[in-house]
């Protein structure tokens, strides 16, 4: 993995009482899109932070782009770009007025600015706002434009603190689609999301936060596949017959019976399996109103780990 | 390549983004033009006659008040603005990019020195349709300028501090506006320190708002000049330097 992508290493830091960060270490390599997942308050946000050397850590330590954080932050600034969870923008200023002011910041004559504003503006779908000012946009069109201010150099490493939080599901997906674009372009894309739909769409590897802490990491099939592989949900037209199901198949593993439901749920089940499931419940002549196969998603896993509900 | 920008390349990059959005705001141009004006109507109208028959010269008096008060309403707007800058979140975008990390102060001063500029102008030719008059020459005239706009950083870095502490834009626009009021009614800029009450007159005396004042009209030709301007640059220069330092931690510390 090198220098390059971004190593962290046991990151603790403290707002007086509260510690946010209890010794957070994980790795994105180089072109990774790395999901931070968590529930709010998790220190998601707080490890974008100090990655992005807004804030000095307590304890431990991070490198990005191979500049640690504390020690070579202008370094360590050349090579990211922020999209914060407040698209961060002036709202006086027009959508080209920004870019060029963000442009002529990361060091651009004020012309190369305007020229690379323009290119953005046709990017990301803005061309026609962009002489109206940010406080006429549309929640979308500000995290594009948001989006867009982030790229006005060409840096290798990008933060994307909550990108689609308050989207609509339209401007959501667009906002995904731009995200899948800038990895192919080969950046490096830390994420943070409490959207395990988003986590689990963009993400090659996730990293799942609570309280201050890594609670896991893997892929997100990794993920999946550790709580627990396929189940077969049983429904009988009959609710009151839900104890026969259950005796007639529990040699197929520890079953779960869901009274409120009217369901049996299977464990660890392929879709080979659901014939002779319907066959033997036939032959006692229990009606089926729904029989389903159901793939464990993010949220299973989220809410197995974190323990609290989100 | 340098890892970061120049202070003064930035900071111009910054002061261009203040200005632009201090010239689309409407409230802007009331604090730093039209209140001020108003001010300095109404003073004539009410205290002119009053001042002149106690023997002051009152169109020589008041324009340096109204410009010291303008350099106020100026500089609250700095409040809002940095408040303003944190709940958006740009500070922190900002201190995220490759720049020098006192720009967005730089930055900010020249945005306000701007509007400070355009309202002491505009009140200092105010006065000299009513009868003020630069006695010294053109040299101090400009001094009285470089005074004027001394004294509205000083103050303009203040009401940033404030723009930190404060929880959201409109709780920092209304502290800010505090206080103004005290320090311009307790100083010599409406009526004459001796008629204070005694124990107040050496605070009226000597408090920065004061001594401004007294410097401004010194270098228009109304009293000493070594008696007032060097306490003025004194005062002017201190809280520049202190309120800076402690505006740049503060800017080290807003995420």
């Amino acid at each position: 993995m090198g220098v390059s992508g971004i190593q962290v290493s046991g990151l603790v830091k403290r707002f007086g009482e509260t510690t946010a960060l209890a010794g957070v270490t994980f790795e994105a390599a180089r072109g990774e899109v790395l999901g931070l997942l968590g529930p709010n308050g998790a220190g998601k946000t707080t490890t974008v932070n100090v990655l992005s050397t807004l804030l000095r850590p307590d304890a431990g330590s991070a490198t990005v782009d191979g500049h640690d954080v504390v020690t070579e932050p202008a370094e360590v600034r050349r090579s990211i770009a922020l999209t914060g969870q407040f698209a961060a923008l002036d709202e006086a200023l027009t959508g080209v007025e920004n870019l060029a002011l963000f442009g002529r910041l990361r060091g651009l004559s004020g012309s190369a600015a305007r020229a690379r504003a323009d290119e953005l503006l046709e990017r990301f779908d803005l061309v026609e706002a962009a002489d109206g000012r940010v406080s006429s946009y549309s929640g979308g069109m500000r995290r594009r434009l948001d989006l867009a201010a982030s790229l006005v150099d060409d840096v290798p490493i990008l933060f994307l603190d909550e990108p689609t939080t308050g989207l609509d599901p339209r401007s959501r997906a667009t906002l995904w689609d731009m995200v899948r674009d800038l990895q192919a372009e080969g950046r490096t894309i830390i994420l943070t999301t409490q959207y395990l739909e988003e986590a689990d769409q963009l993400a090659d590897r996730i990293v799942l936060i609570d309280n201050g802490k890594v609670v896991v990491e893997g892929t997100p099939s990794d993920l999946k596949r550790s709580a627990g592989g396929q189940s077969c949900v049983v429904q009988p037209v009959d609710p009151g017959r839900l104890d026969e199901v259950a005796k007639l198949l529990d040699d197929r593993g520890p079953l779960s019976v869901e009274h409120d439901l009217g369901t049996v749920t299977i464990p660890d089940t392929e879709a080979a399996d659901l014939s002779a499931i319907l066959q033997r419940l036939g032959q006692a002549g229990i009606e089926v109103a729904d029989l389903s196969l159901r793939r464990p998603t993010l949220d299973d896993v989220f809410l197995d780990l974190t323990g609290d509900s989100t | 390549m340098t890892a970061s920008g120049t202070l003064l390349g930035d900071g111009r990059v910054l002061g261009g983004r203040a200005m632009l959005r201090s010239a689309r705001n409407p409230a802007t141009i009331l604090g730093a033009v039209l209140f001020p004006i108003l001010f300095f109507v109404l003073f004539n109208l009410v205290m002119r006659r009053i001042m002149e028959a106690r023997g002051f010269d009152y169109a020589q008096l008041l324009p340096p008040t109204i410009v010291v008060q303008a350099m106020f309403f100026t500089a609250m707007s700095s409040a809002y603005y940095v408040a303003d800058d944190r709940r958006s979140g740009i500070i922190a975008r900002f201190r995220s990019l490759p720049i020098h990390r006192s720009a967005p102060l730089i930055g900010r001063s020249l945005g306000d020195l701007s509007r400070a500029t355009v309202s002491a102008v505009v009140i200092t030719a105010l006065g000299i349709a009513t009868g003020m008059r630069f006695e010294r020459g053109w040299v101090w005239a400009l001094a009285y300028l470089g005074l004027a706009l001394l004294f509205a950083l000083a103050v303009s870095l203040g009401m940033g501090l404030i723009g930190y502490a404060a929880p959201t834009p409109e709780a920092a626009a209304s502290i800010a506006s505090t206080p103004y009021l005290p320090l311009i009614m307790l100083s010599s800029g409406f009526a004459p320190v001796e008629d204070f009450p005694d124990w107040l007159e050496p605070i009226v005396r000597y408090q920065p708002v004061s001594v401004t004042i007294d410097a401004l009209r010194a270098t228009a030709g109304t009293g000493d000049l070594g008696d007032t301007v060097p306490l003025a640059l004194a005062w002017c220069v201190g809280l520049i330097i202190v309120f800076a330092a402690l505006g740049s931690r503060a800017l080290e510390r807003a995420a």
